[in-house]
């Protein structure tokens, strides 16, 4: 499989029978997702109706991390294996990536204003979540500044992988320091501290927003593999000319 | 929901911001999507070759260029 998508046009043709059934997947799991979060769940004792909040931004935050991760990893195999569409992949999970962040951001402020009395405060958690976004807007103002796609590549990789040190704070800044976010409640030593009435619909949420970033991802990267594509038709033209 | 609940606002303005970056991200990407498509049309359409002539007049390969699947 690896290098049966070395080939961008088996890529594309791949993209092209995907794309319609994952985008009608995100669109149902997120939809009914959605539906549980704002019309099932019951309000939480202690947060009453400010939970909900959580059915976004507990999704946006993993995958705005997983998706860093993510282009971490292709970078990896693009400088390891030359693989043709790591740098299209990476490339094409930023803006998503970019945007979960700003979601968990703005919706962490929507949530710590009714909740902790202030909208920011600058506690480890919130501060390295703050730093990936800028990672993230680095990595795609290198891909913007550097015209020669490869040694933009080359750059926006070194960016990534230094940048993914960022990661295990962010997961483990409530361990590691005194912060007012509270401590892992989903992914920790035995099982979720979450009731089954919220864990339910968050769970919906999580595969909803990764369905979606998926299908946009996928997308993005044949926007970009035709973009090269066009790329190349346009220097041959060029050359030709010249 | 009760949507008369203290903080209801707070709930409301997140989902709103959520539904506004995603729809964002969606146009713009089905925009650029669209675009890259016509002007690769338009090209196809000029007879543009696919690959560039290196030197010796053999064509020169990159590494994303299109290869027969």
């Amino acid at each position: 499989m690896f290098n049966y998508l070395a080939n961008p046009t088996r890529f594309l043709k791949l993209q092209a029978a995907v794309q319609p059934w994952l985008t009608t997947l995100a669109v149902i799991v997120l939809g009914y997702g959605l539906y549980l979060g704002l019309f099932v769940a019951p309000p939480d004792y202690q947060q009453g109706e400010t939970v909900r909040i959580m059915f976004i931004h507990v999704p946006a935050s993993s995958l705005a991390m997983g998706i860093y991760v993510f282009m971490a990893f292709a970078h990896a195999i693009g400088f390891i294996f030359r693989h043709p569409l790591a740098d299209a992949a990476a490339k094409a999970a930023a803006p998503v990536g970019a945007v979960l962040t700003l979601i968990s951001l703005a919706t962490g402020s929507l949530w710590g204003k009714p909740m902790w009395g202030t909208w920011w405060v600058w506690d480890a958690r919130l501060t390295s979540m703050f730093v990936l976004f800028l990672l993230y807007l680095g990595y795609i103002a290198v891909w913007q500044a550097v015209e020669e796609p490869h040694r933009a590549a080359r750059i926006a990789g070194i960016v990534a992988l230094v940048g993914v040190i960022n990661v295990p704070i962010i997961k483990f800044s409530v361990e590691w320091w005194n912060t007012l976010h509270q401590p892992a409640s989903l992914l920790k030593k035995g099982g979720p501290a979450i009731d089954s009435a919220i864990l339910t619909p968050l769970l919906w949420n999580m595969a909803g927003f990764a369905l979606m970033a998926a299908a946009l991802v996928l997308l993005l990267m044949r926007t970009e593999v035709l973009s090269r594509r066009v790329r190349q038709m346009e220097m041959a033209q060029v050359g030709r000319a010249g | 929901m009760d949507f008369a609940a203290r903080h209801a606002g707070f709930v409301i303005a997140s989902y709103a911001v959520a539904f506004v970056l995603v729809g964002g991200l969606i146009t713009a990407t089905l925009i650029r999507y669209r675009s890259v498509r016509r002007r690769l049309e338009e090209l196809e359409r000029l007879g543009a070759p696919r690959r560039r002539k290196a030197e010796d007049g053999s064509a020169a390969r990159d590494r994303t260029e299109e290869q027969p699947a």
